[in-house]
């Protein structure tokens, strides 16, 4: 069944913020990766049961951009959203080359990140 | 701020935010959604503009379709054009007409997003099915327009083609003196104030020909001016209303509440044509650009349907209208009529104008159409009037219960007894005749609570659609009078607490409208009232922790009460759960004065609720004051009638079952699992006290807000039904444990007991 939230940044306060945020609106199947090898692992590991990726782009081992084509080799529906800052736009469209399915610009309010998240998990 | 500015600004706001929209930007598309669900929300409700929200409904599905890969392309191209059009149309550049037909050209596109034709072309249109945005109910209620010959219903104006409504020249006359059309705007709107008041009154006194002229006046005043101004989209609104007053003005169609409705739709569509001036600054050009999107002909066009079904019509119009004669002619045949004073159809068939028969079939058609103009046969009796009737009625019957009893001692023959039996027969018929007289619907009071609804949502800017079920039940008119007040209550709560605003009701997925039902129904020998909303629900730990701050419970025994025991918590007086005092009903009063109410009516009210659904109030009350299903007994040398809703059982007491905690303490039984303490009823009416011969005593077992009472009489006689007439008030006074007295059939006298009254007279 697809029921986990996968979300890969490498800082660990970007991190705990999106996981707190999440579990505030009872989100609570959450796995978290440190960088893009690890995402990539848990990724292949959870085959099938994550609904939705969150992504950070500048990640360690492996970017954000690359991880999306190695996921999606394996996965090509689930949304994958990337977060990002305002000058990575044209990081940003190769990402989407990629199959990322969109993205949100950093710093964001928990609240539109939530409605991002019901979003997709609806569709 | 004034109405349409505020449109214009957002529909611009929309159209940067769509240009400058990137593919991907989630948050971008969430807030080009958000800026659709405004422009939506602004509109919604607003007369006349109708349509132009169910065509911008179309965008919200493509905006969603923004965050899905395979579809953004598309929808963006498609949402930037749509926008486009829409800035235009809405700053008057592009027709009502064009901007139709580009969503028409779309069509097969836009199906692809919301998976339904969008029925540009005046068939039904998706409302409410693609964005979650409700139709209206009242909206429909408004456009069914009722009357005594039956219901007309009217197409609604939503489902209109979006076809131009005004021809090129039709604001050319409008002047351009601001200052004038300022004060026009000044004047219409203290017209309309008035109107509105005046209408609220005519809701209960529909007849009264003053406010009647009052209203008609208001009308006729706007009208007359705006024509003056050259604003003929309002001249043509307030002319339609006018019409349609000056019909009831002549007794042809008594106001109803469909018609109120109706009025009151006329009302909002001036209201908005009027802010639309405001709003654009008086400027002529402005003004002519935003006057276009707002179509008053679906309107104007149920105001003269209406008018037409009421009006007479002539003989000669009639069959000018089936083509029988030449309208030429008929102007000639008239002519005549003045002349020779003879009928119109007695010259058309002397004059071999129209063939015999058809004339016959016109007056019958014009008799047809007479016949539902009917008068209502409604007598007014002033109140003063009817309460000394139904107390004279209740002194006939127990006379005549007198008379019988008495005869029937005699051994009279047997023709007097039948005189008797028929006697009694009609009395009875008298008697349920009087007392309905006195019940009247309680659609009387459910529409004034419309009025409260509509101005509390307003005043928290929360939009709540109150649906009303069963307003023809009838009730005691002073029962009436005096629930006015706990509902007024109950619904304004359920507005201020229960209700959520619009945005977080979309959050929680629910209707962004608000819904509170209101309904009355009989339940046994009495009648049922609801009052249910499908808001938050009442939070019992919230309620607790309050009690518990202001006292009311012990910290300790919170955890102990029951969820009803939690909710009856909400009726005691200075209680307010409200986080912020507002000016509606955080101010903790209300609800206790809803039960202080009910209680004089010998009312109860229930209370139940579900986190996130909803919260229930039900109201039980007896049918009339006039006459109650007592418990007659006897108490010393009098007799008492307990009310018999409130009694449980009759339970003997022996003597050596009575127990207390200590010597101070009042006497208890064990009965069933409760300790129930053991009342004399001697001791509150100071009758003299007769120890029981065989230690047994007889009791009535009595349940009260959850609590049990054992009452100790000398003697039950039984269940009756009581004629409870008022006691003067200096016996009151001193006896507050009484409601009232009656007179019983062999002339002896009893006193009706108020229960509340009696366990506090106790204390």
């Amino acid at each position: 069944m697809k029921k986990h939230i996968l979300i890969a940044d490498d800082s660990d306060v970007i991190r705990s913020i999106v996981e707190q945020t999440l579990r505030l609106y009872h989100y609570d199947s959450i796995i978290t990766a440190i960088d893009g090898q690890d995402a990539l692992e848990k990724a292949r590991a959870h085959k099938n049961e994550i609904a939705l990726y969150v992504f950070d782009v500048n990640m360690p081992k492996m970017d954000g951009i690359s991880l999306v084509k190695e996921v999606r080799a394996f996965d090509a529906s689930t949304p994958i959203i990337m977060l990002t800052t305002e000058t990575d736009k044209a990081k940003m469209m190769t990402a989407r080359d990629n199959g990322a399915t969109g993205w949100i610009i950093k710093p964001f309010q928990g609240d539109k990140f939530i409605r991002v998240v019901e979003m997709y998990l609806k569709n | 701020m004034a109405k349409g500015s505020g449109l214009l600004a957002k529909v611009q706001q929309l159209r940067a935010q769509v240009d400058s929209y990137e593919a991907g930007d989630v948050m971008g598309a969430l807030d080009i959604q958000d800026s659709i669900s405004d422009i939506l929300e602004e509109l919604s409700g607003k007369t006349g503009l109708e349509r132009l929200a169910s065509l911008i409904r179309h965008l919200l599905p493509l905006a969603q379709a923004l965050s899905q890969s395979s579809l953004e392309s598309q929808a963006l191209t498609l949402l930037t054009e749509l926008t486009e059009g829409l800035e235009q149309y809405v700053t008057g550049r592009l027709s009502g007409k064009a901007y139709g037909e580009l969503i028409r050209k779309h069509e097969g596109e836009l199906r692809r997003f919301t998976g339904r034709a969008p029925a540009p072309s005046g068939t039904r249109a998706e409302t409410g099915t693609v964005s979650g945005a409700p139709p209206s109910p009242d909206h429909e209620s408004a456009m069914t327009a009722s009357a005594e010959s039956g219901k007309v219903q009217e197409e609604n104006p939503v489902e209109q083609p979006i076809a131009e409504p005004y021809p090129e020249d039709y604001f050319s006359a409008i002047i351009e003196d601001t200052k004038l059309l300022e004060q026009f705007y000044t004047e219409a709107q203290e017209h309309l104030e008035e109107a509105q008041a005046t209408l609220v009154e005519l809701e209960y006194d529909a007849t009264n020909k003053e406010l009647l002229n009052t209203i008609f006046r208001n009308f006729h005043t706007i009208k007359g001016s705006s024509a003056f101004l050259g604003l003929k989209n309002i001249e043509e609104t307030a002319h339609a209303v006018e019409d349609l007053l000056a019909i009831v003005r002549d007794g042809k169609l008594i106001l109803n509440k469909d018609l109120i409705d109706l009025i009151f739709r006329g009302m909002e569509l001036l209201k908005n044509l009027l802010d639309t001036m405001l709003a654009n600054d008086y400027q002529k050009t402005a003004m002519e650009a935003s006057f276009r999107i707002i179509n008053i002909y679906p309107y104007i066009r149920l105001f003269k349907k209406i008018k037409e079904q009421y009006s007479y019509k002539k003989i000669g119009e009639i069959l000018a209208e089936e083509g029988k004669i030449q309208p030429e002619v008929l102007q000639k045949v008239l002519q005549k009529q003045r002349e020779t004073d003879k009928k119109v159809g007695e010259i058309l068939i002397e004059e071999k104008i129209a063939k015999p028969e058809d004339v016959v079939e016109a007056l019958k058609k014009q008799n047809s159409l007479a016949n539902r103009i009917k008068k209502s046969g409604i007598v007014k009796v002033s109140n003063e009037k009817l309460n000394t009737l139904i107390d004279i009625v209740g002194e006939l019957v127990i006379n005549q219960s007198m008379v019988k009893q008495e005869l029937l001692n005699l051994q009279v023959s047997e023709t007097t007894e039948r005189s008797i039996t028929q006697l009694e027969s009609i009395t009875t018929t008298i008697k349920n005749l009087v007392l309905s007289m006195g019940m009247v619907p309680i659609a009387e009071i459910f529409n004034k609570l419309r009025v409260v609804a509509r101005n509390t949502a307003e005043e928290l800017g929360k939009s709540v659609y109150l649906e009303l079920r069963g307003e023809e039940t009838e009730l005691d008119r002073n029962v009436i009078e005096t629930i006015y007040e706990p509902l007024m209550h109950l619904i304004r709560n359920s507005i201020d607490h229960g209700i959520e605003h619009a945005e977080e009701r979309d959050r929680l997925g629910k209707n962004r409208l608000g819904r509170i039902l209101l309904s009355a129904e009989h339940k046994g020998s009495g009648i049922e009232i609801v009052v249910q909303d499908d808001g938050k629900g009442i939070d019992t730990e919230l309620v607790l922790k309050k009690a518990v701050e202001k006292g009311l419970v012990k910290r300790d025994e919170a955890g102990k009460l029951s969820q009803k025991d939690v909710y009856n918590l909400l009726f005691l007086p200075g209680f307010s759960t409200a986080k912020q005092v507002t000016s509606v009903s955080g101010r903790g009063v209300g609800l206790d004065v809803v039960k202080k109410n009910l209680d004089s009516i010998h009312g109860r009210v229930e209370v139940s609720s579900e986190v996130g659904k909803g919260t229930r109030f039900t109201i039980k009350l007896p049918l009339t004051l006039a006459i109650i299903e007592g418990f007659v007994t006897r108490v010393g040398d009098n007799k008492y009638v307990f009310p018999f809703s409130s009694i449980e059982e009759i339970k003997v007491i022996q003597q050596d079952e009575l127990f207390r905690n200590d010597e101070e303490s009042e006497a208890m039984i064990f009965h069933r699992g409760l300790h129930i303490p053991v009342l004399y009823a001697h001791r509150v009416f100071r009758e003299t006290w007769q120890e029981p011969e065989n230690r047994t005593m007889l009791s009535l077992l009595f349940s009260l807000d959850q609590s049990h009472y054992c009452v100790v009489v000398d003697e039950l006689i039984g269940k009756q039904e009581i004629v409870v007439k008022s006691m003067s008030q200096t016996i009151l006074q001193d006896c507050s444990f009484f409601s009232g007295g009656t007179i019983f059939g062999d002339g002896s006298i009893g006193f009706v007991v108020d229960m509340q009254g009696f366990l506090e007279a106790l204390k």
